[in-house]
């Protein structure tokens, strides 16, 4: 019995120590791109935002797409911009896609109570995210 | 309207780096470093700041979660189970935030941190107690949260039996509303509750908190996001500096004595506490 938590214990750390890894090598670069994009372009991408970083203080603006659709198709565009949103996107997504991955785990180790907690935390998570939104309508 | 430059580009990249190199080392997300020097010295606005800050966090929390899952000092079950606490907890802290005082609320918190430090302090003179006199905890028994980790350090296994898991858990409870009220990050409180509360070895307490902080902060950072309060130009060298200072803070925290990771972190539960006082004062 105890010699079987111990193998659980490894895989879970295996599994989701590759998974925090990957997550964060594939948004470091998808945000670097952007950036690298955003200076070899001197664009932002949106309208009068064009930012020169190479050649010293140049004035930006707050215009950036603030929501997934407009990220994506700003992407189609090669928006600088809304590459390193996408980039922050995944890094935001990640702990999300962390927590359903604990719960499948603890689910295939037959662990009841913890796949319990894990998915009242996933549920609280969107509950955070849906809750402002109707408390301001 | 901001004015920035390939220099103010570089300088919010290095400040990050070592934010996430301390966040990392001390449980937390490293915004008591990034938002003062955002909006004091490189006058960006406080909303991009705090989004900023809320990317750091989840940033931190990845970036070392990493190393500190893989060898094992972090303890995954204490950190998924309190979660359960601090996510709600910051749900209705955000949610009564518009109906207190601030000000009050400051201040309070800013003297809890101060108790705090004195409390721990003391743990730093006594001499490290490897195998301490422990109180049974069925629901820590229940739970299966007890664990072990193998400190590089003193180059031996480390037995933990975790204590007191509901007064814990009322810690991470008010911690989560500290931080939706306050705006602040859990991470301090939760290094507190488990180091102080539940008895865990510091390194483990502080590398639990930093996974625990990516989850709560993610639930707001959407949020933010959608409001437009990332601002690529500011998040994008906060994240690419802190997740580069975290996964090199990792390194650093998994070799160094515990009371050097206690110092790291009263010093920052100083700055904070200070931070905290001065709102207070001020009635930010």
């Amino acid at each position: 019995m105890n010699v079987n938590i111990k193998e659980e214990e490894r895989i879970e750390a295996k599994v989701l120590s590759s998974f925090l890894k990957w997550s964060v090598i594939v948004s470091a670069m998808v945000i670097t791109a952007g950036i690298v994009i955003l200076i070899t372009l001197c664009s932002t991408g949106y309208g009068s935002s064009n930012i020169c970083l190479l050649l010293g203080q140049i004035k930006g603006t707050n215009v950036f797409p603030v929501s997934v659709l407009s990220v994506f198709s700003g992407i189609l565009q090669e928006k600088s911009f809304a590459i390193i949103q996408l980039g922050i996107l995944f890094l935001i997504a990640s702990p999300f896609i962390r927590v359903l991955l604990q719960t499948g785990i603890y689910v295939k180790e037959k662990d009841k109570l913890f796949t319990l907690i894990s998915t009242v935390v996933f549920i609280f998570l969107i509950v955070s995210i849906i809750l402002p939104t109707l408390i301001k309508m | 309207m901001y004015s920035i430059g390939l220099i103010y580009f570089l300088l919010i990249l290095i400040t990050s780096v070592c934010a996430g190199m301390l966040g990392a080392m001390a449980g937390l997300g490293g915004g008591i470093l990034i938002v003062p020097f955002l909006t004091a010295l490189l006058n960006v606005n406080v909303d991009y700041a705090i989004g900023a800050s809320i990317i750091a966090v989840i940033a931190t929390s990845s970036g070392s979660a990493y190393a500190y899952v893989k060898e094992k000092v972090s303890n995954i079950r204490i950190g998924t189970f309190l979660v359960l606490f601090t996510v709600p907890g910051a749900i209705i802290g955000a949610v009564i935030e518009g109906f207190t005082q601030p000000k009050y609320l400051f201040l309070v918190f800013g003297l809890v941190m101060f108790i705090s430090i004195f409390a721990m302090y003391k743990k730093i003179k006594e001499k490290e107690n490897l195998d301490p006199v422990v109180v049974d905890d069925k629901l820590a028994d229940k739970l299966k949260l007890h664990s072990k980790y193998y400190d590089a350090r003193l180059k031996r296994e480390i037995k933990y039996k975790v204590q007191r898991v509901k007064e814990g858990s009322l810690v991470m409870f008010f911690a989560g509303i500290a931080s939706g009220l306050l705006g602040i990050g859990s991470g301090a409180f939760n290094v507190l509750g488990l180091d102080m509360i539940m008895k865990l070895p510091i390194k483990v307490s502080t590398t639990t908190s930093n996974f625990m902080i990516g989850i709560t902060a993610a639930a707001s950072a959407g949020i933010y996001f959608l409001r437009g309060d990332v601002d690529p130009f500011i998040a994008a060298p906060v994240a690419i500096g802190v997740l580069i200072g975290a996964v090199g803070g990792a390194r650093i925290l998994l070799k160094i004595n515990s009371n050097t990771v206690r110092v790291i972190f009263l010093a920052i539960l100083f700055a904070m506490g200070v931070d905290m006082i001065i709102k207070g004062i001020g009635g930010i």
